[in-house]
């Protein structure tokens, strides 16, 4: 594994393997609201809604519309943005879940957030701001600090380190 | 001399990156619901409608519903451009929702890749199906 592949996977471990399952709570849940609440529904996974009749990683047909009505480079690439964040969601909650390429997929659900809460959810002020603020928050503190002991990030870090 | 070509490769992924995700999205499909709404025993109608979550329905709007016939159902016919198989709706009547407190009414369309087919559906007014 290339050096910079195994900065970028291995977690802060901290100091007692309880502190670690503390920050694992928050990471479980919010990965699964994401890919069962917010992602499933716009982006076809094996659990996504039958209803919603879609393909395997299709995004949902209306997604992209919405992302153009954001303006500027999201009106340019609408399909690759609102792929990339219901990409983020559906795929970003599974992998949060099993902590595996944690970091680079906590930037990827911090940038999809922040988008969320700006240019979507804004003008309806604080309260309609909160989920995706909370998920910010979340994806925060993992892409600072990984996945944690638990966590398949963890493991493979650990066995590359061993290696002769 | 690789590591240039690599590069290249690199940027040129990139590049290709917004076509490739233009065919990820799911394709839509105008799919039209024709709504019946049976009114008996409903007095003083001054006007009736349907509401619902997909466009061109909203929660907030009736789009209006006529007799065809004088003591028959009224009607009218709504053509999605959806991906979806499923809308939910319900009814209004002068402005007043139907089956208050109660879940919406869930319409499955006609599945189709071409278009034009029509799903009717038929209703009671105020009555879960």
């Amino acid at each position: 594994m290339p050096r910079w592949l195994l900065r970028l996977l291995t977690p802060v471990v901290l100091p007692h393997w309880s502190s670690d399952v503390a920050l694992l709570v928050p990471r479980v849940v919010c990965g699964y609201l994401l890919t069962t609440q917010f992602g499933a529904p716009k982006f076809g996974l094996p659990w996504s809604p039958t209803d919603n009749n879609l393909g395997l990683f299709e995004v949902a047909f209306w997604f992209p519309d919405d992302v153009a009505a954001f303006g500027g480079v999201f009106a340019v690439f609408p399909a690759l943005f609102a792929w990339l964040a219901a990409f983020a969601e559906g795929v970003g909650g599974v992998l949060f879940i099993v902590g595996f390429l944690t970091r680079p997929f906590a930037f990827l659900i911090v940038c999809t957030m922040l988008v969320a809460m700006f240019l979507q959810q804004y003008q309806g002020g604080l309260w309609n701001m909160l989920p995706a603020l909370g998920f910010a928050w979340v994806a925060l503190y993992l892409m600072v600090l990984g996945s944690g002991r638990f966590s398949i990030d963890y493991w493979l870090s650990q066995t590359q380190r061993t290696r002769p | 001399m690789m590591r240039l070509h690599a590069r290249r490769a690199l940027w040129g992924a990139v590049c290709c990156l917004p076509i490739v995700m233009s065919g990820c999205v799911q394709p839509a499909y105008d799919r039209t619901v024709m709504y019946e709404l049976d009114l008996t025993g409903v007095s003083n109608v001054q006007s009736v409608g349907v509401r619902g979550r997909d466009k061109p329905l909203s929660w907030n709007s009736d789009v209006a519903m006529t007799q065809r016939v004088a003591g028959g159902p009224y009607v009218v016919a709504v053509t999605y451009r959806t991906g979806y198989l499923v809308t939910e709706v319900k009814f209004t009547v002068n402005g007043e929702f139907e089956l208050a407190d109660k879940d919406n009414r869930i319409v499955r369309m006609v599945p189709t890749t071409r278009g034009g087919d029509t799903t009717v559906y038929r209703a009671q007014y105020n009555v879960v199906p």
